[in-house]
C-alpha cells in the first residue's frame, strides 16, 4: 500500500540514474551541440524512456518493446531509412568521376581493421563484425548489420557510430593533415564542364543492385533499398513517391529507429565495461579508415602525376555528406580558391556502397 | 592468439577483395555507362556538328552573328541590321518543314525589340517628381496632409478602446 502511493521512487537504483543522466548527455549532445540532432535526440529520449523504473515501456509487451520487435528485430526501420538516403543521395559526382570510386574501397579497410582487433580483444567473431562496422561510419547500415550479429549490443554500437560521425570534423583533419604535404593538399582539380545524362543516372543504380547482389547477397537489402530511393530520385515521374522518400517516410523511420535503439540501452546492458571497448574500437575504426582513404588518395595522386587532391580519399568513409565538406573546408583552408566539395562527393557516396557491400560480405561469412 | 583470429583474417581479406573487385566493376561499368550514354551537353554537340540546320554562330551564320551581337549591346544600326536579316530569314521561309532555329531567334528579337520601340511611343517614360517639393510648404499643411493619409481606411477606434490619459495632450507635447 504505502509502496503504491510512493510511486517509482523505491525501485530507483544507481544504474537507472546512471542512465539517465547518460540519456540526458546524449540529449544534451544532440540539441545544444547539434552532434547528429536527427538521431541523437530520439536516441536519448529513448534511454530515458527505457530506464524510468518500474514504468515496463522497453518491456516485450510496453510500446518501445513491440516497436522494437516490429521495426528493429527484423532490421525494417534502418533499411526504410536507407530508402529515404537513397532518395537524398545524388550519384552525379561519381558517374562524373568514376575513378574516385576506388577511394570509397580502400576506406573500408577501417571496418576489417577493427574487426581484428577487437578478436585480440577477446570479442568473439560476431561480435567483433559489429563492432568494425562502426567504421563503415553509415548509421543504417551498422544498425542492420549489428541487429543481426551483436542484438545485445546494438545501443552503444549504434550511439558510437552516430556520435563518431557528428564528430568527423574533430576526428578527421589532423590525420589528413599528419599523411599529407601542403603541395599535395593545394591540388586544384578541374569540374566536369557536362552533366551525367539522364540514362546513365537511371541504368547506374539498377546495375548497383545487380551487381551487389551478386557479390554479397546479404548485402541485396541494404543496396536494393538504397538504389530503389535514388531511382525514385532520377527517374522523373514519380515525384510525389520521391517526395515521401525524402520527408516524411524516412523523419518517421528516424524516429522510430532512434526511440527503439535508444530502448535497448538499459542499465545492465550498457554499463559494462565492453561499453567502453565498442567506444574505443569505434575510434579505431574511424581513424584507420580516413588514414586508409587518404594514403589510397596519396597513390592516385602520384598515379594521376598530381592531378587528384589526396584530401579526398578521407571522404571515402562514408558520413556523408559531413566527410566531404571536411575535406573541401581543409582544402579552402590551403587555397580559399580551391573547390573540392563534388570531388569529394564522389568518394564519400562511394563510401556508402562499398560499406554496404563490405557489411554484407561480413553477414554473408558470419551468418 | 585468439582462435578465430584466422576466421578474422579470412573475412578481412575475402572483405576487402570483394569490396575492391564491385568497387572496380563499378568503376568500369561506370566507364562504359559514360561512354554509352553521354551528358546531353556532349550529344547537342555532336548533334550540332552533324546537323547543318542547327544554329552555329560563325561568319557563315549572319543571323545568328547578328543576334548574338544584338543581345551584348543593341543599337539603331544594329537594330536594322537585325531586322533585315529576320526578313532574310522570313523570306527564305521554312525548310524541311522545320524553321531554322537562328531564325527563330532572329525572329524573337526583333519582336522585342520592335515591342520595346512601340512602348516608348505610346508611354513616354515618366520622370518621377522630386520630393520633397521644391515649393514651400508650411509644416501644418504637411501635417494635415499626413494624418489624412494616415487616417484613410481605417475605422475610428472605439470611445471604450481610446487610450484614456489623465493628462491633456498639451501637457504632454510640453513634458
Amino acid at each position: 500500500m504505502s509502496n503504491e502511493l510512493l510511486g517509482a521512487f523505491p525501485y530507483i537504483t544507481l544504474g537507472n540514474t546512471t542512465m539517465m543522466a547518460i540519456a540526458l548527455g546524449i540529449i544534451y549532445l544532440g540539441v545544444a551541440k547539434r552532434y547528429e540532432p536527427f538521431l541523437l535526440f530520439p536516441i536519448g529520449l529513448g534511454v530515458l524512456l527505457a530506464n524510468l523504473p518500474a514504468t515496463g515501456i522497453a518491456d516485450d509487451d510496453g510500446f518501445l518493446g513491440i516497436l522494437r520487435k516490429a521495426g528493429l528485430d527484423n532490421e525494417l526501420l534502418p533499411l526504410l531509412m536507407f530508402l529515404g538516403v537513397g532518395a537524398l543521395t545524388d550519384f552525379t559526382p561519381l558517374i562524373q568521376n568514376p575513378v574516385t570510386v576506388l577511394l570509397g574501397a580502400a576506406a573500408q579497410f577501417g571496418i576489417f581493421a577493427a574487426l581484428i582487433v577487437a578478436l585480440f580483444l577477446g570479442w568473439d567473431i560476431d561480435t567483433a563484425g559489429a563492432i568494425g562496422i562502426i567504421g563503415s561510419a553509415d548509421g543504417p547500415t551498422t544498425i542492420f548489420i549489428s541487429a543481426q550479429l551483436a542484438p545485445d549490443l546494438i545501443g552503444p554500437i549504434a550511439v558510437a557510430a552516430y556520435s563518431y560521425m557528428a564528430m568527423v570534423p574533430i576526428i578527421q583533419p589532423p590525420i589528413m593533415r599528419l599523411l599529407t604535404t601542403k603541395k599535395e593538399r593545394l591540388v586544384k582539380m578541374p569540374y566536369p564542364s557536362q552533366a551525367a545524362s539522364y540514362r546513365a543516372r537511371i541504368f547506374f543504380p539498377i546495375i548497383v543492385i545487380i551487381l551487389a547482389s551478386l557479390i554479397a547477397p546479404k548485402a541485396a537489402p541494404l543496396v536494393g533499398m538504397l538504389m530503389f530511393g535514388n531511382l525514385l530520385r532520377e527517374v522523373g515521374v514519380v515525384d510525389r513517391l520521391a517526395h515521401t522518400t525524402q520527408n516524411e517516410l524516412i523523419n518517421v523511420a528516424t524516429i522510430f529507429l532512434g526511440l527503439t535503439v535508444g530502448s535497448t540501452m538499459t542499465a545492465e546492458r550498457f554499463l559494462e565495461i565492453q561499453t567502453l571497448g565498442i567506444f574505443s574500437l569505434g575510434l579505431f575504426a574511424f581513424s584507420i579508415a580516413t588514414v586508409t582513404g587518404v594514403l589510397f588518395g596519396k597513390v592516385m595522386y602520384y598515379a594521376t602525376r598530381g592531378k587528384i587532391n589526396p584530401l579526398i580519399g578521407a571522404a571515402g568513409v562514408s558520413a556523408v555528406p559531413m566527410a566531404a565538406r571536411v575535406v573541401h573546408g581543409m582544402g579552402q583552408e590551403e587555397d580559399p580558391d580551391t573547390w573540392l566539395i563534388m570531388h569529394a562527393m564522389g568518394p564519400n557516396v562511394a563510401g556508402v556502397i562499398g560499406s554496404a557491400i563490405a557489411g554484407g560480405v561480413i553477414l554473408g561469412i558470419l551468418l | 592468439m585468439p582462435e578465430d583470429f584466422g576466421n578474422g583474417l579470412y573475412l578481412a581479406l575475402a572483405g576487402m577483395g570483394l569490396v575492391f573487385l564491385s568497387l572496380v566493376l563499378l568503376m568500369l561499368i561506370l566507364f562504359a555507362l559514360r561512354k554509352l550514354f553521354p551528358s546531353e551537353e556532349v550529344k547537342e554537340i555532336i548533334e550540332a556538328n552533324d546537323n547543318p540546320m542547327t544554329a552555329t554562330i560563325t561568319d557563315e551564320n549572319p543571323v545568328a552573328a547578328a543576334i548574338n551581337e544584338a543581345e551584348v549591346e543593341p543599337t539603331i544600326a544594329e537594330y536594322v541590321h537585325v531586322e533585315s536579316q529576320v526578313q532574310e530569314a522570313a523570306l527564305s521561309g521554312p525548310n524541311d518543314g522545320r524553321i531554322h532555329r537562328a531564325k527563330v531567334a532572329a525572329i524573337a528579337v526583333a519582336l522585342y525589340l520592335d515591342m520595346e520601340q512601340e512602348r516608348d511611343v505610346a508611354h513616354p517614360p515618366v520622370v518621377p517628381s522630386a520630393w520633397p517639393p521644391t515649393q514651400d510648404y508650411s509644416g501644418w499643411s504637411i501635417l494635415g496632409r499626413a494624418s489624412i493619409w494616415g487616417s484613410q481606411g481605417r475605422r475610428p477606434q472605439a470611445y471604450n478602446q481610446r487610450s484614456q490619459s489623465a493628462y491633456p495632450p498639451r501637457s504632454r507635447m510640453r513634458e
